[in-house]
């Protein structure tokens, strides 16, 4: 299983795909009261936010590196309240052709500074 | 199905977009072809096969007084079976638009971006090419062209580490995905007297849901 959402309304969303098809944008436009990502040996947990979402990293290497065309580099799980922003970033490592996941790194950042001092446009869905 | 990007080189002098001129541009295989930037020769040239490592060396830049921009780039086609080197005549500080094409088949909720890291990695970028730790000093220019011509002689900006270049004016791909475009190339500046062999990975980054 890869993440659960909590809804307001008391429903749960639960995304049980691979690390290639988290499928964020599927989950339903309702107020979010928590997320859960669950990882081998830790879960995530974002609880009261202005806004949720869970991104997935790309790096397509068109010099010097010509292994994967596609390669997922990180997974993101990210709350933003207020201009204050939480985020779990989530190492992917490749083994066997297979991804697996990797470190565990959490950080702070203001707002629009998420991404590697880059904005996440889009994709963000409503708490509670 | 998560969106993917696919790169796409014009290897003509047809400064044209790539829906209705197909033909001007050929698929980057990111698994086996390779980019090369040399002072060229007669064997490191538009239609030649592969080069050797000597055929290489033999056009690779010197350095010299001054900053020298790398006059050639080609893209290594394996698939062209005995002339596998074709030139990207555009890519080059001329006021070439369309040149490299990034084409993404679906949404995404950053903003593409170009950049250049020591390793495939993606952490550090302190090698000479780069700026030795100073990205602002890249020897790597890149710009992006989505909208627009760079302008002859452009300089575009240093491409290392979180110095990047944005390849959609600060948005992210709409849900009908798009073509974007940029042009790089490099400088070779006369700070670095002694020769140096490094391997930078030049990336495009983009995050989806």
């Amino acid at each position: 299983m890869a993440y659960k959402v909590y809804f307001s309304d008391n429903s749960v969303y639960e995304n049980t795909n691979s690390i290639e098809n988290l499928d964020w944008r599927f989950v339903p436009n309702k107020p979010i009261k928590k997320v859960e990502y669950s990882l081998p040996n830790e879960t995530i947990v974002l609880e009261d936010f202005d806004e949720y979402i869970i991104i997935t990293e790309y790096l397509i290497d068109i010099y010097g590196n010509f292994k994967v065309t596609n390669k997922i580099g990180k997974i993101f799980v990210v709350g933003s309240k207020g201009n204050l922003v939480i985020a779990y970033e989530i190492s992917i490592e490749i083994t066997d052709g297979k991804y697996k996941y990797g470190d565990v790194k959490k950080y702070e950042c203001p707002r629009g500074k998420e991404f590697y001092g880059r904005p996440i446009l889009n994709g963000w869905k409503g708490g509670e | 199905m998560a969106t993917t990007c696919i790169i796409r080189a014009n290897v003509t002098n047809n400064d044209n977009e790539y829906p209705g001129n197909e033909s001007d541009y050929v698929l980057m295989n990111l698994a086996t072809d390779k980019l090369i930037f040399s002072k060229g020769s007669s064997e490191v040239a538009d239609g030649k096969d592969t080069p050797t490592d000597l055929e290489l060396t033999n056009a690779s830049m010197q350095f010299a007084s001054g900053e020298q921009e790398i006059p050639h780039t080609f893209l290594l086609d394996v698939s062209e079976v005995g002339a596998e080197l074709k030139e990207i005549f555009m890519a080059n500080s001329g006021n070439y638009r369309y040149v490299f094409n990034a084409y993404f088949d679906g949404a995404t909720v950053t903003e593409p971006t170009l950049e250049a890291w020591n390793t495939d990695g993606h952490v550090l970028a302190d090698l000479n090419c780069l700026g030795s730790g100073n990205p602002t000093n890249s020897m790597l220019k890149g710009i992006s062209t989505t909208f627009g011509s760079p302008g002859a002689n452009w300089v575009g900006s240093p491409v290392a580490g979180l110095n990047v270049v944005g390849l959609n004016n600060g948005a992210a791909v709409s849900g009908g995905g798009g073509n974007l475009y940029f042009n790089l190339h490099w400088d070779i500046s006369e700070a670095y007297p002694t020769p140096f062999v490094e391997t930078p990975v030049i990336t495009i980054r983009f995050a989806v849901t």
